[in-house]
């Protein structure tokens, strides 16, 4: 019988207009976003000519085809060498038509893999670098990272001990996808704050304005199933909004970026990670992460609209979390605000949030916000459930 | 087969919409009269577990109301309530039959049963929000009986419905009654009259009569009058009786009205009905109104 009702409810769900306006606007954002990026991809502005047409794709196509070139070469000194001498003849490729292959060639001159050498050397200078001092650099930054945020000892070593059990020098990987599928994943994060605020509270109050309360809370399962089933179907509702912004982030991007790189270090996505593992591994992880996010909204979005029968404070609340997590920088001094504020639900799918170094420690043991994050959502959606319950069943017409 | 409301009292701040009442109903149909306000509602509600008493005890065979076991053998009509409007009448039906908890294979034929007992057969398919407001109301009879409840609670049930409508529904609760415990509550005395077998008259929260028919029309015998009368004693008598009919007689005025003695030498005494106990009970409140 609950799962009758589960149908129910979302039945009722889909009949409005705002949820499908919500579910297409979750489907389309990321292919929308995505050929835009690509619209406006690697354009510089030829005021000469004023003609840019046909340049975009084959700039993303000249970038990935020198990326692949460079994919599996370890980051040495003879890579360095390669990226800088690319550098240096970058100047050749102006004296080319714009619209030919040879000015994309040497104009990029290995871009991607640049910009990655320049976020590994702490976004300083690589022009004469070498490996050792790159590499040197690397664990500076990472550091001088550890202690503006003033962790412990142990917190150091934790970091420190994961980053040694990574290989050096890294194997440069192209893994263009993967990071592709990661800004999908985070933007399905931030839209399934909107997701919840629009969706969720006519689950909960819809019976109350409609009166249709009178004949669900005397019926036999009113005051029991009703509940599980609502709660369930806003859950789940989440999920699938969230997994729909990530699959589609998955097909929109593969024509383009392909699969390659899912075994590739999560370095080679963000470099200053101590983390071991996989660039697939942190899909699935961020993945995870807007699971995690979908329940506890819905549960918080549940929990403010049978307290209040209004979906007005749960549109104030969504807006107010999604504005801290984005406006509102927490000093490194608030150790415990700091760590919340990477396990807000709008923050969580971001990875600077999930992969955050300020780990929670809990039983001489150190978490990741990725690995907290879940627990403490669950006992919170847990506490929040149980609330909701005592109030609902105890619910009276008026 | 016992349905026990026990001192049941419910206060809204000062006001008392039910004061320490006291009731039990075995099988049958009860109507419950009382004008608005007289606490007919909230009563039911409770019985319905929809609200909670402030005080006392609402039990069938030594169920709480409160227990799932209740609203299983429960079926409501509220008063005053809202459809789904995107729903069609069967989607609504086996919406409400889930509810109750009753299965999938059960739910479909009993809800074509019921469509059909409340003429609405021909209309399962359509959206609920192309409904006028007598069909809704029978939509709403039928989703409170798709359980076959042993205790069914009515408020209003003939409102809305056309005269046609309301004779075929009378028969359908009458003959319902033989087994289950049916308590109604209408504006419409002639519904009570044609089909209670027990009239529960409320007023101010409390249970000011309870009997059969003719029990409680005893109370009013001997005090029904029917004159005519010229226009200024007419509106004299307006002013000071409860009158239940009038019409115009040529240059005078007939009035059939309720006194407790004779109003008027040409006065004679006439049958009392339940419309003249009601009016005799109600008319301060419903001129209040």
């Amino acid at each position: 019988m609950f799962f009758t009702l589960l149908k129910y409810e979302f039945k009722k769900l889909f009949k409005k207009k705002s949820v499908w306006i919500t579910v297409i606007i979750s489907a389309l954002c990321i292919p929308v976003s995505l050929l835009l990026n690509l619209t406006f991809y690697g354009v510089t502005i030829d005021t000469v000519r004023g003609s840019l047409s046909g340049r975009y794709l084959a700039v993303l196509k000249a970038d990935i085809e020198q990326d692949r070139e460079l994919s599996g070469r370890p980051i040495d000194d003879d890579f360095l060498t390669v990226l800088q001498e690319a550098e240096k003849v970058s100047e050749i490729g102006k004296s080319y038509d714009k619209n030919s292959p040879e000015y994309i060639k040497y104009i990029r001159a290995y871009d991607e893999a640049n910009s990655y050498v320049f976020v590994m050397n702490g976004y300083g200078d690589t022009d004469g670098m070498t490996a050792e001092t790159l590499y040197r650099t690397r664990a500076e930054y990472m550091e001088d990272e550890w202690d503006y945020y003033l962790l412990d000892e142990g917190a150091k070593q934790y970091l420190k001990a994961l980053d040694d059990k990574n290989v050096k020098p890294f194997t440069y990987r192209y893994c263009s996808a993967y990071r592709v599928i990661n800004q999908g994943i985070s933007m399905g994060g931030i839209l399934l704050v909107f997701a919840a605020a629009i969706c969720i509270p006519g689950i909960f109050i819809e019976d109350k304005r409609t009166r249709t309360d009178r004949i669900v809370y005397s019926s036999k399962h009113g005051k029991t199933l009703v509940y599980g089933a609502k709660t369930t179907a806003a859950a789940l509702f989440l999920m699938a909004d969230f997994l729909l912004v990530a699959v589609m982030s998955v097909i929109i991007s593969a024509p383009f970026y392909g699969f390659e790189g899912f075994d590739a270090p999560v370095q080679m996505i963000d470099p200053m990670l101590a983390m071991n593992f996989t660039c697939g591994e942190t899909v699935l992880i961020l993945a995870g992460m807007g699971i995690a996010e979908a329940v506890i909204l819905s549960v918080i979005c549940m929990i403010i609209s049978e307290l209040t029968s209004s979906g007005k404070p749960v549109i104030v609340t969504m807006f107010l979390m999604l504005s801290a997590g984005s406006m509102v920088t927490v000093e490194p001094t608030h150790k415990i605000l700091i760590r919340l504020w990477d396990i807000l639900p709008s923050q969580i799918a971001f990875d600077d949030s999930a992969f955050s170094v300020n780990l929670f420690r809990c039983f001489g043991k150190y978490f990741f916000a990725y690995q907290a994050a879940p627990v403490i959502y669950l006992a919170v959606s847990a506490v929040l459930v149980w609330v909701g319950y005592t109030h609902y069943k105890r619910y009276q017409t008026k | 087969m016992e349905l026990k409301i026990d001192r049941v009292t419910k206060n809204y701040g000062s006001k008392i919409a039910c004061d320490r009442l006291s009731i039990t109903l075995g099988k049958g149909v009860y109507g419950l009269l009382g004008a608005n306000g007289a606490g007919k509602t909230t009563l039911m509600r409770m019985m319905c577990g929809i609200l909670n008493p402030t005080s006392g005890t609402v039990s069938y065979d030594g169920i709480d109301v409160s227990r799932e076991e209740y609203r299983d053998i429960l079926g409501y009509l509220p008063q005053d309530f809202g459809y789904y409007p995107e729903f069609t009448a069967q989607d609504f039906m086996m919406y409400i039959a889930a509810l109750k908890g009753i299965p999938k294979s059960k739910a479909k034929a009993k809800t074509a049963e019921l469509l059909e007992t409340v003429s609405l057969k021909n209309e399962a398919k359509k959206k609920i929000k192309t409904f006028s407001g007598g069909m809704k109301q029978r939509l709403g009879i039928a989703q409170a009986l798709l359980n076959d409840p042993k205790i069914l609670v009515l408020d209003e049930p003939t409102a809305g419905l056309d005269p046609k409508e309301r004779v075929r529904f009378r028969n359908i609760i009458s003959r319902m009654g033989a087994d289950r415990i049916i308590l109604l509550s209408t504006h419409i005395v002639s519904d009570i009259e044609h089909i209670a077998d027990t009239i529960l008259v409320m007023k101010n929260g409390q249970l000011i009569h309870e009997g059969s028919l003719d029990e409680i029309i005893e109370v009013i015998k001997g005090k029904v009058w029917e004159c005519t009368v010229p226009q200024k004693i007419a509106d004299e008598f307006t002013v000071k009786y409860p009158i239940i009919n009038t019409r115009n007689a040529g240059d005078e005025i007939f009035l059939r009205l309720v006194c407790d003695e004779k109003p008027c030498e040409t006065a004679v005494n006439a049958e009392a009905t339940l419309e003249d106990l009601y009016l005799y009970y109600f008319s301060e409140e419903e001129k209040g109104e």
